[in-house]
């Protein structure tokens, strides 16, 4: 499910992975076609993208979905 | 923040301030006054414009300064759906108190309720138009508080 989560349960490397990558938060916005806003809200775990987003998201750090996500019970 | 809290707030300040208007114009004391039919619809067209004009106004202030962040992404639409969810159920309690009130009022004439004689128009005017505007400033507060969460 998407939308506003409880922080901590969809993790996500997206700032570690982006920093690495020297990319700003607007740019990474702009390849996945959201805001930066959402970008942010995503980085502090404030928002769990789509499926659609994360795969995208991914896709743009160059690193497999499971390296970028991972979901804790 | 976003241009779309922005816009929100915008939207909520612009409602506060029309529902002053109405509140101006129907109230004295907080009392609601009998007043025409000729005076409720000019206060309804004068209410109508000038929700259009500021949120035309606010709109094109925030496109004057924005570069590409008009569009709504799936946060933005996340955000609208759950505050028009939470919209819809402030009017429907809204709405049910209202006909509660009037149902009591109709049944039990020595009734303990808050009491608002719905068989008035200007009372009904006001108390319809109230409503619509708590629907819409609790839809823009809540987008203010999501965004910010």
């Amino acid at each position: 499910m998407t939308g506003p989560t409880r922080r901590g349960r969809v993790s996500n490397r997206v700032r570690e992975l982006r920093e690495h990558a020297a990319m700003t938060q607007a740019e990474l916005a702009k390849r996945v076609s959201a805001s930066r806003q959402t970008i942010i809200a995503i980085e502090a775990e404030k928002y769990a993208p789509s499926l659609e987003l994360a795969f995208r998201l991914a896709r743009s750090l160059g690193a497999p979905f499971e390296e970028v996500f991972s979901y804790a019970d | 923040m976003s241009q779309h809290e922005k816009f929100a707030w915008g939207s909520l300040l612009a409602s506060l301030l029309a529902w002053s208007f109405l509140t101006m114009r129907m109230t004295e004391s907080w009392a609601v006054v009998n007043v025409s039919p000729r005076h409720m619809i000019w206060t309804y067209g004068a209410i109508v414009v000038l929700m259009i004009a500021a949120h035309a106004v606010i709109a094109g202030l925030l496109h004057a300064g924005a570069d590409h962040e008009l569009e709504k992404d799936e946060r933005d639409l996340a955000i609208a759906a759950r505050a028009e969810r939470i919209e819809g159920l402030v009017v429907l309690v809204a709405v049910n108190v209202l006909v509660i009130q009037a149902l009591a009022q109709a049944a039990f004439a020595g009734h303990a309720l808050p009491r608002f004689d719905l068989g008035t128009l200007p009372v009904l005017f006001y108390a319809l138009l109230t409503v619509l505007f708590l629907g819409h400033t609790t839809s823009q507060a809540v987008t203010i508080w999501l965004y910010r969460a």
